[in-house]
């Protein structure tokens, strides 16, 4: 009997477990159905998570979605390393779980390589007549964007470079510019050269209590620990290293005694060694200072002067610092023959995308007036065209300083390897601003890093 | 009897098959991936052997992580068995508030580790943190902790302990309520102080689950990553680059899915080897309790 019952109870728990399964599995089929049936497209389109410059973007997406009712935009906000690695994972192996990229100059190479970027040529063609005419409304950046066979693939929305900003009220106040000139013999003014960024940065680096404890940092840059790599490469260039990563010869150039690279990087990570630890006019901790740290800095009256993607943030209306903030052209050294980082940002599309006329329809609208206007007013941010970009700055929205430090810029090293190269500058500059290694070895290090990364002896 | 054993089996067994043949395929993978240079952003894929293995052997940065993981290791677990311990004797002994204090004592380890890394990174602060600020109102001069190369894998250390010995204390709080009660009441009766009847009865009673809780604690914070990466991303400078880390930054980071593999497949061995010795001692606990 026991038996029998035993049985019986092993054969009830089976069939509801497949039972279960069966109600389970048609439910995943029933929603998946009605997911396709909708007429509507849905395009998921990745962006940096809490980037101000997007918001202005993401706060018109109904009226875009109102113009285009069959297309339907999921905006994806991921940190910003996050979303060069996924974007990256979607490209090598073809989820389908992104529909387009958003990506700034470390995120293109490797993205363009793996043949996974839709070509835009026929779109180009159809609405602006040709792509020479497409490249034509843009500045230099258009070079990298296309495929090397003519392809458009890269379309850039946003353009900055590194600027510097400061305090008005301590800039132009009486007294603290008398005793500037009596000190260094020239009048107080946003700071032409580094070397007049050092004399301010001294100047105003003060313990304003008296506890023994610096108060009022004389400058700061962004160097957070997965972007001082960035930094380091916009100071090194800035100072004469050349975007040469090879010499003739096919060796790594930052390893070779007496190339430019070599001379321009040892110098701006000199600089920038001896501003933190002979200067002591740059904080120690500036490893853990990234944008939201920089901001609390400002708003709290702790930094004279800072240099950074201020085209990003400076419009944040959260950041109410003390007085009026002014902003300067971030020097170049002399005889420099790179400037800063030239920053932008570009979106694309993926060829396995459901709906490639969707995607162009979004990138046209990112890249349109109303859309530049907005993200320029509302954050500052330079336009990569060159119609609207100008316009922008007679309005007031988009500050000369970057307008100018645009005109210098250069991208980074463009090969595939690049977000490894910046990974081996990001390791090895942490390590120089937290002393523990000097500036030459660091260099040393970093070419050995580009070494093992391009496979060079 | 049988008839039972024989269901029990049969019922369990599409589990057991689910999860083998899970951990079969993926295990399988990762060993034949250390196996190869696969590198999808350099577009590289090709058969190495041992190559990998022979690398990071090699690798300084990398022996210099295993070496930081057990150091991690043993004081995470060190200390948090300890405070576990001390805070379940205490909330067991019950008094008035002990269930308040219970989910005071459980309530870091309810916060997800991203907002508890955040937490921390912002206490840690050097001109904003509320740590250096309380220091600066006592009279003490500010510390740098997260960006100091010394400092900062120990203030890492910290939050781990901050947030998972509760998890501990659950183990052992459970543990006391299922120890015999007569033991305690005989040895109280013999005019044992309280350190003796911990000393010589409820620890010697709760040997069994301390190993499992040690075991359970130990091999989980062997691959701990998560904040590691929120708070210092193994900075700065490495200095505080785990195997977890370590291997992420080789995979997602680097791209070099082949070395990343080897990474982990090395460190699963060390997992199964520590895995292994602590069972081996929980047998002998057990049968000599037996």
């Amino acid at each position: 009997m026991n038996k029998i019952k035993g049985k019986k109870t092993g054969i009830s728990f089976g069939c509801m477990a497949l039972a279960g399964c069966m109600v389970f599995m048609a439910a995943l089929f029933i929603s998946g159905a009605r997911a396709e049936g909708k007429a509507r497209t849905k395009i998921i389109l990745p962006s940096m998570m809490g980037w101000v410059c997007i918001k202005p973007a993401i706060d018109r997406t109904a009226d875009f979605e109102k113009e285009h009712p069959d297309i339907k935009i999921e905006w994806l906000e991921l940190p910003y390393a996050e979303l060069h690695e996924k974007q990256f994972l979607e490209a090598s192996m073809g989820a389908g779980a992104l529909d387009m990229a958003m990506t700034d100059a470390t995120g293109i190479p490797p993205l363009k390589n793996s043949g996974m970027m839709l070509p835009l040529n026929k779109f180009v063609e159809r609405d602006f007549g040709s792509v020479e005419a497409w490249n034509e409304r843009f500045y230099w950046l258009n070079e990298i964007d296309l495929d090397g066979e003519g392809n458009v693939l890269f379309v850039p929305f946003h353009a900055n470079v590194p600027f510097g900003v400061y305090r008005k009220d301590l800039f132009e106040d009486p007294k603290e510019k008398a005793n500037f000139k009596a000190k260094y013999g020239y009048d107080l003014a946003p700071p032409e050269t580094w070397e007049q960024v050092r004399d301010v940065a001294r100047f105003f680096t003060r313990d304003l209590d008296g506890d023994g404890e610096i108060d009022q940092w004389g400058i700061t840059w962004q160097a957070a620990s997965d972007w001082v790599g960035g930094m380091w490469i916009s100071v090194a260039s800035s100072f004469g290293m050349s975007m040469e990563l090879l010499d003739e010869q096919g060796r790594v150039a930052l390893g070779v005694e007496g190339h430019p690279a070599r001379e321009g990087a040892l110098k701006g990570s000199q600089y920038w060694y001896d501003l933190m630890y002979k200067d002591k006019c740059m904080p120690p901790f500036l490893i853990t200072i990234g944008v939201p740290e920089q901001w609390e800095m400002w708003k709290a009256g702790k930094i004279a002067m800072s240099i950074d993607f201020w085209g990003d943030y400076w419009a944040h209306p959260d950041l109410k610092i003390p007085g009026e903030v002014g902003s300067f052209v971030a020097p170049l050294a002399p005889g420099a023959t790179a400037g800063h980082w030239g920053s932008w940002w570009t979106v694309a599309g993926f060829k396995e995308a459901k709906n490639h006329e969707a995607i162009w329809e979004i990138i046209k609208w990112l890249t349109s007036k109303e859309i530049q206007a907005a993200m320029s007013e509302g954050s500052g941010q330079g336009s990569p065209i060159k119609a609207y970009n100008k316009d922008f700055m007679e309005k007031g929205w988009v500050s000369e300083s970057l307008h100018d430090g645009l005109m210098h810029a250069v991208y980074p090293w463009h090969v595939t390897e690049f977000p490894l190269l910046f990974e081996v500058a990001n390791t090895e500059s942490g390590k120089m601003i937290t002393d523990q290694q000097s500036p030459t070895e660091t260099i040393d290090s970093i070419a050995k890093g580009f070494r093992k990364v391009l496979k060079k002896k | 009897m049988r008839e039972l054993e024989k269901s029990t089996i049969i019922l369990v067994l599409p589990a057991i098959v689910a999860v083998l043949a899970f951990t079969s395929y993926l295990l399988g993978q990762a060993f034949y991936l250390s196996l190869r240079e696969y590198s999808p952003l350099v577009r590289i894929d090709e058969f190495i052997g041992f190559r990998n293995y022979v690398e990071i052997v090699g690798n300084e940065e990398f022996l210099r992580s295993i070496l930081r993981i057990v150091i991690y290791t043993g004081i995470v677990v060190g200390i948090g068995s300890l405070l576990a311990m001390g805070m379940a004797l205490l909330v067991f002994k019950g008094f008035r508030g002990a269930n308040i204090l219970k989910i005071v004592i459980i309530s870091p380890m309810l916060l997800i580790p991203a907002a508890g890394g955040t937490v921390w990174t912002l206490l840690y602060n050097y001109e904003f943190g509320l740590i250096n600020h309380v220091a600066k109102w006592l009279g003490f001069a500010r510390i740098s902790y997260l960006s100091s190369p010394e400092r900062a894998f120990y203030a890492v250390i910290l939050t781990d302990i901050w947030s998972w010995t509760p998890l501990l204390f659950l183990i052992f709080f459970a543990g006391l309520h299922s120890l015999p009660p007569d033991s305690l009441e005989a040895a109280e009766i013999d005019g044992a102080t309280s350190w003796q009847k911990f000393w010589y009865v409820t620890l010697p009673l709760m040997r069994p689950i301390v190993v499992i809780g040690v075991l359970i604690k130990s091999v989980d914070t062997f691959r701990t990553f998560d904040y590691i990466w929120i708070m210092t991303k193994g900075g700065p400078g490495g200095n505080s680059h785990v195997i977890g880390t370590i291997t992420y930054r080789s995979a997602f980071r680097f791209f070099r899915y082949g070395e990343a593999a080897s990474m982990s497949i090395v460190s699963l061995m060390i997992s199964l080897v520590m895995s292994m010795i602590f069972l081996w001692y929980y047998t002998r606990v057990t049968r000599r309790q037996v």
